[in-house]
């Protein structure tokens, strides 16, 4: 077992090397963010060359990216503490030929822990993003509960209900929810139960108080109905569509008439032997599901203007935030 | 007898100080104005995104520099009318100045009734510790390149303040919009050394120590910025801060951001989003909100890059010798960009593209500033005049179908003949206003023999593009300016500002006669309004007639705020002027 838990994390490591790569890639591939960062009037040559020098970004390519992956504190440092470089790896001590050497490098790197400041903001990546964090978490989580559970309720009850009404009518409104684009959804249902009846927030995490304050998500559940309600629809759909086949599956196999030959309960038949067998293959929705609701948070959260991390993805020059 | 004249004399010339004083911003205080600290807090959204600092001298982005605005005091306050410098302007230190006979040293005299939120005074010394941290080479600020003509700020006193400039400068109060003042006695403990004053310091989001209207209390990530009244500010015209609190509630969305305005839940909204422009100015009308339209400070404009994009080069070598850059085989023909300027009809650009807010303009200098030249013409729609251009420049119809470019041939400037007038036009994505212009000027140009290719691209990538001067044309919005510095130009204009890859000048247009006049009329000796004026307005006549870039539009930006605000008076160069008494009853 330990051995083929080593084997399968010595596997991994390409496989992280390569999301890595390809990572920096493509954030670099928008080109030099000294060229916006300086787009102004008053910045000078000099400015722009500084700036340029301070985040590194007139360095090869893939010395940023060592440098982002495995930090520079081993690139070059200092032995005697006079806060002077005074060994190197791979870089000159003395990069400006200013005759004097370079401060050590600061950096412990991504792969322990260290993601940098932003670019942008200036501040340590990490604590932007885990100031929004809790945020991001309360919605997906509630919203993933709240789509799963419903949508295999729903999808029960529909292979049960086989061809009745109900079946019909959730089968109808799965393809309905699934089609319709969830900014339109959210911006429909802020307008209505928003702006029309005045019944829920226009968007918001928390009522606005002039202290730090933002009470417990118990005591402002209003604030979530609507974005739990728009991010849950596509799960709800997938969920119920899926519960329904895998269990309108499971219902036919043999074991199952086996359970009805022997008298057992349609209850105890549909929900012991059924439904426990029927979530199996559910299961394995559950890992796209929860990508699927982080990248789904760049919309809901811009929405409904809730603090979280995916709303930092919208804005173009944030791009630089991982950088 | 004597004593008690003289006592009448006091009181009748105090008498009329106060009424002079008073009259500079007479605001008449409307009935049911609140108490200090008793009205609702002032909401605004932001729409740019977290602050990143709450240190002056660190500050780089719009967000931060609105919070710093209300914590900290500056220099020199202007005029909320014209927004030019005015002594003893709301906000500001210096109540008085006398400037050398030679224009380039400055002497302030500082106001002694303001004090930081621990009880120190705010004095020369602080503003002093700005200039000292930018110029330190230590601290990596935005300041240092905005205020490269000043030689030294001195602080002979506690009252006074000398900055020394390296040449005259007409515009030289301005440039003290950068110097903050900061509490000094408290950065000298939180930043022992100014090497310690680095972007990642907790202090630069937690300020204890502030004096403006307003005293920091929170910021919530991705939430909002909390402010609260500052009693103790001297410069309120009622004597207390009316607002609780002013909050910078950050909306990710423009239009959700109206419907909170809608609900209340907003304040003011400053700039408010062309596709609901009309819904509100219509609620306006009907008195539901205060509804105002200011002139926007920013260019909405089309570069042309008349050097050669095969073969970038800067236009000037080290020595300050301009280097042959060679041609644009188009747009190097500047009748070939009058054509294309004549090919764009504005009236139907302004409908499609700028919600009919837009007013043509020919001037570089905004109509907002004193130094705008009304004379100056902007281009008329005219397919027919830009068809006779361009068979003028060599660019013909050679097949007589419209539908295809035109052609060069032997008589073209710079292009080979049988070069098609084809180009490509740069912009980002992204942008409703910026997308419908791209689309519109496409079909417009395309009447007249232009083959215009659209090239939309994430705005990073065009900021790389455009300095990389490897384009045709050019679009984007640049600004807010200055209005009152219509000098703030110069460096797109000039060769010292074409630099590949990082200078403004991307077009490579310069002209000696432009940079002299704008020169001069910065550095004119006795800084005479009218004769800098007439130097501007020369120069605005030669921009738009030699065409370096094309301004689609002068654009309104609406601005609404809640009808129920009392003492709300914006100012056509300042909405938040008398910020301290606006009252409003707590919802």
């Amino acid at each position: 077992m330990v051995r083929y838990v080593v084997r399968r994390l010595i596997q991994a490591i390409p496989t992280f090397l390569g999301i890595t790569l390809l990572s920096y890639l493509l954030m670099s591939a928008s080109g030099n963010p000294v060229k916006v960062l300086a787009f102004r009037p008053d910045s000078s040559v000099e400015e722009q060359e500084r700036l340029a020098a301070r985040l590194g970004v007139n360095d090869p390519w893939l010395l940023q990216y060592v440098r982002w992956l495995l930090g520079d504190d081993w690139l070059r440092w200092d032995t005697d503490g006079d806060g002077v470089a005074d060994h190197s790896f791979i870089l000159p001590l003395d990069a400006d030929g200013d005759g004097e050497n370079e401060a050590p490098g600061t950096r412990r790197g991504v792969v322990r822990g260290d993601f940098g400041n932003s670019f942008v903001k200036k501040r340590p990546v990490l604590d932007i993003l885990f100031e929004r964090l809790p945020s991001t978490l309360e919605l997906s989580v509630a919203s993933l509960f709240l789509g799963a559970t419903l949508g295999v309720v729903i999808g029960i009850v529909a292979a049960v209900k086989r061809g009745q009404m109900f079946d019909n009518f959730s089968r109808v409104l799965a393809v309905i929810f699934d089609a319709i684009p969830n900014f339109w959804l959210a911006l429909m249902l802020l307008l209505f139960f928003g702006s029309f009846l005045k019944v829920l927030p226009i968007g918001d995490r928390c009522k606005l108080t002039l202290d730090d304050s933002c009470p417990p998500i118990y005591e402002r559940l209003e604030y979530l109905i609507l974005p739990v309600f728009v991010f849950s629809t596509g799960l709800i759909s997938g969920y119920s569509r899926l519960m329904r086949a895998s269990m309108l599956d499971v219902m036919g196999q043999d074991y199952i008439r086996t359970a009805q030959s022997k008298g057992l309960s349609s209850r105890i038949i549909t929900f012991r032997h059924g439904a426990m067998n029927a979530l199996i293959p559910i299961a394995t929705f559950l890992g796209p599901a929860i990508t699927g609701l982080l990248g789904g948070a760049v919309v809901i959260e811009t929405i409904f203007n809730y603090p979280g991390m995916a709303k930092l993805c919208l804005r173009p020059r944030y791009l630089a935030i991982i950088r | 007898m004597k004593q008690q004249l003289r006592l009448i004399v006091f009181m009748l010339g105090a008498l009329v100080l106060s009424v002079v004083a008073g009259s500079v911003l007479a605001q008449e205080v409307a009935d049911g104005t609140l108490g200090a600290g008793e009205g609702a807090p002032i909401v605004e959204p932001n729409f740019g995104g977290d602050i990143s600092t709450l240190n002056p001298i660190l500050v780089a982005d719009g967000p931060s520099q609105d919070v710093v605005d209300r914590l900290f005091p500056i220099l020199v306050g202007s005029d909320p009318d014209t927004g030019l410098p005015v002594k003893g302007g709301i906000g500001a230190m210096a109540t008085d100045w006398t400037v050398s006979d030679d224009g380039t040293v400055y002497t302030f005299t500082l106001r002694d009734d303001w004090k930081w939120s621990d009880g120190a005074p705010v004095t020369s010394a602080d503003i002093k510790y700005t200039f000292d941290a930018a110029t330190s080479g230590e601290v990596d600020s935005r300041i240092t390149s905005a205020i490269t003509n000043i030689a030294s700020v001195e602080a002979p006193d506690p009252q006074t303040v000398v900055i020394t400039y390296k040449t005259s400068d007409c515009e030289a109060l301005g440039v003290t919009d950068y110097l903050i003042f900061v509490p000094s006695h408290t950065y000298s403990e939180v930043y022992p050394t100014l090497a310690d004053m680095t972007a990642d310091s907790e202090y630069n989001m937690n300020p204890t120590v502030t004096s403006g209207d307003f005293v920091f209390s929170n910021f919530r990530a991705g939430e909002q910025v909390t402010l609260l009244a500052n009693q103790n500010y001297p410069d309120s015209p009622l004597g207390y801060v009316v607002p609780q609190g002013w909050v910078y509630k950050q909306v990710a969305d423009q239009l959700v951001g109206v419907e909170q305005f809608l609900a209340g839940n907003v304040t003011l909204i400053e700039s408010v989003p062309d596709d609901k422009a009309d819904e509100l100015e219509q609620r306006g009308q009907a008195g539901e909100l205060i509804y105002n339209e200011a002139p926007s400070a920013s260019w909405h404009y089309m570069i042309f890059n008349v050097a050669d994009p095969e073969n970038p080069q800067s236009g000037e070598d080290a020595d300050g010798n301009l280097i042959d850059q060679g041609h644009h085989p188009l747009f190097g023909d500047v009748r070939v960009r009058q054509a294309l300027a004549l090919s764009i009809d504005h009236e139907a650009l302004n409908a499609g593209a700028f919600n009919g807010r837009g007013s043509p303009i020919g001037s570089f200098v905004l109509p907002a500033s004193w130094g705008y030249n009304d004379q100056v013409a902007a281009w008329p729609y005219d397919p027919e005049q830009a068809a006779k251009l361009l068979d003028e420049a060599g660019f013909v119809d050679d097949d007589g179908d419209p539908t295809t470019p035109r052609v060069a041939n032997e008589k073209a400037l710079f292009a080979e003949p049988g070069t098609p007038l084809e180009f490509e036009f740069t912009t980002f994505s992204g942008n409703a206003s910026m997308d419908a212009t791209s689309v519109l000027v496409q079909d417009q140009v395309s009447r007249t023999g232009f083959k215009m290719n659209l090239d939309i691209i994430e705005f990073q990538s065009m900021i790389g593009k455009l300095l990389s001067q490897k384009f045709d044309t050019a679009a984007l919005f640049i600004g807010p300016f200055d209005v009152n510095n219509p000098g703030e130009s110069y460096e797109l204009f000039d060769a010292s500002g074409d630099i590949v890859d990082s200078g403004l000048n991307a077009g490579s247009y310069h002209n000696p006669k432009l940079s002299s006049l704008l020169e001069e009329a910065r550095a004119l000796p006795g800084c005479d309004p009218a004769a800098r004026k007439a130097l501007y307005d020369q120069a605005q006549q030669i921009v738009r007639d030699e065409l370096p870039v094309y301004f689609f539009t002068n654009s309104s930006v609406p601005y609404v705020a809640q009808a129920d605000v009392l003492n709300y008076d914006p100012r056509p160069r300042s909405i938040r002027w008398n910020i301290t008494m606006w009252s409003q009853n707590p919802r």
